[in-house]
């Protein structure tokens, strides 16, 4: 495995983790509207 | 007219079959192997005892039915759907063995419930269970994540044309490479790669919640095996509740949704656009469906007052939810608290989550996104319609890789597999409440098994009737290969009874 698919395949699974993570933290803000509207 | 069989369909059948069953065995070895340097010498008995089967019917049906001839559409849905009865049988011959099941047809539940990265399971006194056993209970999930077939495809075949046939017969009709093995082997490279970076994420994670090294590894290995195929399976009998670890539940909760990434996206952000998750239908549509059934979960948590503290409600709210989105069954909760401590508001963002599911050749089953966001855009197109001059010409559009124009030849299809889907979770829970219990928990139960989730609100113990066990095993095998080649399989045996010479 060459140095450049190297780095791209570590750059996707990065952009995976960013992704995971957008959709964790919007759930969480989610949470945040949930409680403060029913506290 | 339905053409009755001839005996050249069965060889095929028989042939391809045979690869598949002695690939099974030689996967029994993995278990085996652990077993013998544990110095666990009756699971290795039993793994033996399971290995010696396998290849006995594997050799005897390849000599039996050797052929050249080429496989048909007809002959590859029936190869796959066969295929994942005889695994059940095959691989519950261990399980069955270890004594921790009270029954055969137990551990051909639990045997089919990790093919089809369900996660329902009925074994008894599961923290005793031997370390060879848990870790083929975890091995078969990320076996049938992967697909039976794909296995066999993968180390068994060097390349021949019916490939295509059974990988589509699997529920898997994208190719993610131009050859089908090619792709194959692509799914276990992704599927390797996170099982190196999982496996030691959770190990450090267990360390640090006290377990002892080799544990601390072990349970990481299994727990990543089934979060990422959406399995379930867990090594303690509390689920991921065992760990009591924040840092464990983000990790997990992290590779469920890689795993209910499609593989065909995985490959495209791997090796060029990582832009492609930003714009493919499939991210969009989990990420808002996601955010939809957590208000409704949030908003019956918050009703019902169970958790006061806001991090609290989303910490346990969020895990169940996420692992239902998702199909994997990860619980920390109890089954018993989805009923008694939560509303029906909750349970029903949950459910709902559940009957969606992930991306289409992910490992998750269910409806899935990418029928999901082409009946919304159909929707949309409608409204459009209505609202828009008589003369407007509408065109809808989406991005699945490169840029598709809706048309009925789409939405048609999706309109149809998720028809079958809703009244596939509405038959089994008309089952539940013919064995007496209450409608929306024979609803969740049998969601839960059909869209091989494995979130369990308590119906799913070792003393349900045998019955409704057999009804879940059909649910998951059939709703893992989205019914296609189980349908196949049925008008297969019916051309064999009533078909024309």
């Amino acid at each position: 495995m060459n140095y450049r698919v190297a780095v791209n395949v570590s750059l996707g699974i990065l952009t995976e983790l960013l992704y995971a993570f957008a959709v964790i933290l919007s759930a969480f803000a989610v949470c945040l509207v949930v409680s403060i509207f029913r506290p | 007219m339905i053409l009755k069989p001839v005996l050249d369909d069965f060889k095929i059948v028989g042939f391809y079959l045979s690869k598949v069953i002695l690939a099974l065995g030689a996967a029994m070895g993995i278990p085996l192997i652990l077993s013998f340097l544990l110095g666990e010498y009756n699971p290795c008995l039993d793994f033996a005892a399971g290995i010696a089967v396998s290849f006995i019917a594997g050799l005897s049906l390849k000599v039996i039915c050797k052929t050249d001839k080429d496989l048909l559409w007809m002959h590859g849905m029936i190869v796959v759907s066969l295929s994942w009865v005889v695994a059940m049988f095959l691989s519950a011959i261990p399980l069955f063995m270890s004594g921790h099941w009270i029954s055969f047809l137990d551990a051909c539940f639990d045997s089919m419930s990790g093919f089809a990265t369900t996660g329902l399971a009925l074994v008894q006194d599961l923290d005793h269970l031997s370390y060879g056993h848990n870790l083929w209970r975890h091995l078969i999930m990320f076996i049938g994540g992967q697909g039976i077939v794909i296995v066999a495809l993968s180390f068994f075949v060097k390349g021949f044309s019916g490939a295509f046939k059974m990988y589509v017969g699997e529920a898997r009709d994208e190719k993610i490479l131009p050859n089908v093995i090619h792709s194959s082997r692509f799914i276990w490279m992704v599927s390797i790669v996170f099982l190196v970076l999982g496996t030691v994420s959770l190990g450090i994670a267990g360390l640090a919640a006290g377990m002892r090294p080799f544990n601390a590894f072990f349970h990481g290995a299994c727990n990543f095996m089934t979060a990422f195929d959406t399995g379930g399976f867990a090594p303690q009998s509390q689920s991921i509740l065992y760990y009591h670890s924040l840092a464990y539940e983000t990790i997990t909760v992290v590779i469920m949704i890689l795993g209910a990434i499609n593989f065909k996206l995985h490959y495209h952000v791997w090796t060029g656009s990582k832009i492609e998750l930003a714009k493919n239908i499939e991210s969009r549509t989990f990420f808002a469906a996601v955010i939809i059934t957590f208000f409704i979960t949030a908003l019956g948590l918050a009703e019902a007052g169970i958790y006061p503290k806001a991090a609290v409600l989303f910490r346990k709210g969020f895990y169940q939810l996420i692992s239902g989105h998702t199909g994997t069954g990860f619980q920390t909760v109890y089954a018993q608290q989805f009923f008694s401590d939560w509303n029906d508001l909750a349970i029903v963002g949950v459910l709902i989550a559940m009957a969606l599911g992930g991306a289409a050749c992910s490992t998750t089953g269910a409806i899935k996104m990418i029928r999901i966001g082409i009946i919304s855009k159909a929707f949309i197109q409608d409204v459009k319609r209505i609202l828009l001059p008589e003369r407007a010409v509408i065109i809808q559009k989406f991005h699945h890789i490169k840029d598709v124009f809706l048309d009925d030849k789409l939405v048609r299809p999706a309109l149809i597999i998720t028809l079958a889907y809703i009244l596939f979770y509405f038959a089994g829970a008309i089952a539940g409440m013919l064995y007496g219990y209450p409608f929306l928990k024979s609803l969740f139960e049998s969601t839960s098994a059909a869209a091989n989730v494995g979130l369990s609100c308590g119906i799913t113990v070792p003393s349900m009737p045998a019955g409704l066990k057999v009804v879940y095993i059909v649910q998951m095998w059939a709703g893992r290969l989205e019914f296609m080649s189980v349908l196949t399989l049925l008008g297969f045996a019916v051309a064999v009874v009533r078909g024309k010479k």
